[in-house]
């Protein structure tokens, strides 16, 4: 199998893998980002901001490493559009490292400015900030250079799921239309983006109220439309892996009470959508998510997967039977175990866990620096899951 | 007059206007009460450690706790510089972000935690190399040593220094803490013990004082 077909079959594994399903194989998606720069024999400051580079990379992984699916393929973290107008922002990076400062773009009192009209607070608020009060008088060579970067980087976008999809038959994880695809909740963006971990923090604290009128203004604006299209849709969209792709960050620095009241009623009514319309969610959870497993246990069984990170596959799987699992390799043992080590962990898992479907084997953690995996690990895992069978 | 035991409360329970008001009160009374005010806040934070253990407060909690803290210690400040204290050697301690990692939430929230627990913390900051580490223990005599990583690479970077100390022959006990951090982490970089949980540090560090 190949292209099409390949990707086909491979979404499948998935469809199958979250509900539960036994299918004959266990899929691998391989939640490898910045790892394969290194492995590719280049650096990070190379490859983010060279095209050539990253998409050579992203090759180099594909062909030596067999897998169902991948995290990145090499269109996160290019900074050459904001660099070529003249700043790396809150971004930074070097040989080794790429990171995100803790930043904010908003105050607790500017929130709904934002939400009022976020591209005029862009315009007037944080293009200043990150570029200057006279941002918009850069010189005409400025400008033509960062549009086309720009629009380089759009076809290096297009190019890559073409590559990664025809070449190689790696299907797309999740529909990617606007807030139908990723879906980011208001609590997200205020810890990434608005308000930042510290301001986000105190606020929790200190203004409740100022947060909850900002949720709600989001939650109207962003997720109900969102959650309109899925009740008047058609139900599942068999060409993805998965109908719908969230990320869970901001739930690590909540205490119980403020995840109840944050985040909660608004990520509850979104999930019981799609539920209704038998359709399956992968939701990416940064940290651990088993502090709040209360909250998932009552969802349709085959609805929910949880790309785990710090959790325990078998205390997840104990606790919420009714959730598909996506992880199960560490990176302390894809850093420092042997090939056989990780193979035996692997096969253990497979049994364990995914018997009967709901088990999808991948790394919690993002595999993203040198240290964080051995090449003679991924292989052998990637490998081992290509060619095991029930 | 002071009431430390609603003080105490009023810091567990993160209740700030409380407790900025009766820190305000205690610094117009003239600030005599200054030092047992501070030690019902440090004693609030103990509270603040065993919720977070207990899974009642989290990370965000940990953040405001440490804000609140720094400002309470600003708001007694003339009055402790004025010799209102009780006389007790403060344990001085080094904590960092070891080189090449620049996470430094974790660490400031530890640094808060251990500061409310007495400690005098000499915070050398982020991506902090093994010689200046070292450095850095010999000119103030230091015997505990914290080391904060978030990255897989902050686990060389901690081998790398625990390995300098010892070859400079340095007493001192060593603590690492952080994401990567485990049972396996500590044996591979040498380390005396690890800590998920900042509590965790502070009764380590506590318990390492006293020794």
């Amino acid at each position: 199998m190949e292209g099409k077909e390949l990707q086909a079959y491979r979404v499948g594994l998935f469809r199958d893998a979250a509900r539960f399903i036994k299918n004959e194989r266990i899929p691998y998606f391989a939640n490898v980002v910045t790892w394969k720069v290194f492995d590719a024999g280049h650096t990070l400051d190379e490859a983010m901001t060279d095209f050539d580079v990253m998409k050579e990379c992203v090759v180099h992984f594909l062909d030596n490493y067999p897998c169902d699916g991948l995290m990145d393929t090499g269109i996160r973290n290019q900074f050459n559009v904001t660099e070529t107008f003249g700043s790396q922002g809150y971004y930074y990076y070097d040989k080794e490292c790429v990171g995100i400062k803790d930043h904010a773009t908003c105050t607790v009192d500017t929130l709904m400015d934002y939400i009022a009209d976020e591209d005029r607070y862009v315009w007037e608020k944080v293009l200043p900030e990150k570029y200057g009060d006279e941002w918009y008088q850069k010189s005409k060579e400025t400008w033509k250079k960062t549009f086309k970067a720009y629009m380089d980087y759009t076809m290096f976008i297009v190019k890559m799921g073409s590559l990664t999809g025809k070449t190689y038959g790696i299907p797309s994880l999740a529909p990617n239309n606007p807030m139908s695809g990723t879906i980011s909740f208001a609590v997200e963006e205020m810890v990434a983006n608005l308000l930042g971990i510290k301001q986000m923090s105190l606020a929790m604290r200190r203004n409740p109220e100022k947060l909850d009128e900002f949720i709600k203004a989001w939650d109207d604006k962003k997720i109900q439309p969102v959650i309109e299209k899925i009740k008047n849709g058609k139900g599942p969209n068999y060409k993805y892996c998965f109908d719908a792709s969230v990320i869970m960050l901001s739930h690590n620095i909540m205490s119980p009470s403020q995840f109840e009241r944050f985040y909660w009623p608004h990520l509850e009514e979104l999930l019981k959508a799609y539920e209704e319309k038998d359709m399956n969610i992968r939701i990416f959870t940064e940290g651990s998510i088993l502090r709040f497993a209360d909250y998932f246990k009552d969802f349709k069984k085959g609805t929910l997967t949880f790309h785990i990170e710090n959790d325990d596959p078998y205390e997840f799987r104990e606790k919420l039977p009714n959730i598909a699992i996506m992880g199960g390799m560490t990176t302390a043992m894809m850093a420092n175990a042997t090939p056989d080590e990780c193979v035996k962990y692997a096969e253990q898992l497979c049994n364990d866990l995914g018997k009967e479907g709901g088990f999808i084997l991948s790394e919690g953690k993002m595999v993203s620096y040198r240290n964080d995996a051995k090449a003679e690990n991924v292989k052998a895992v990637a490998e081992f899951m290509r060619d095991y069978r029930h | 007059m002071l009431d430390s035991e609603k003080l105490m409360e009023a810091m567990g329970d993160l209740d700030e206007d409380t407790v900025k008001e009766t820190l305000d009160n205690v610094m117009a009374e003239g600030g005599s009460e200054a030092q047992a005010a501070l030690a019902a806040c440090q004693k609030g934070m103990d509270i603040v450690g065993k919720r977070f253990e207990e899974g009642e407060y989290f990370v965000g909690d940990l953040i405001y706790a440490g804000e609140l803290m720094t400002d309470s210690v600003e708001i007694l400040k003339d009055a402790l510089a004025g010799g209102t204290g009780d006389g007790q050697q403060k344990t001085k301690m080094l904590l960092c972000t070891v080189q090449a990692d620049l996470h430094d939430i974790g660490k400031n929230i530890v640094k808060a935690m251990l500061e409310a627990n007495g400690f005098d913390v000499l915070d050398l900051g982020i991506d902090v190399a093994p010689e200046k580490v070292v450095e850095a223990v010999k000119a103030n005599n230091i015997k505990i040593v914290a080391l904060s990583g978030v990255l897989t690479l902050a686990i060389d970077s901690m081998k790398k220094t625990i390995e300098a100390l010892k070859a400079a022959g340095l007493d001192c006990k060593v603590i690492i803490g952080g994401a990567p951090v485990s049972e396996e982490a500590m044996k591979i970089t040498g380390a005396d013990e690890w800590a998920y949980s900042p509590q965790k540090t502070v009764d380590t560090c506590r318990k390492w004082a006293e020794e």
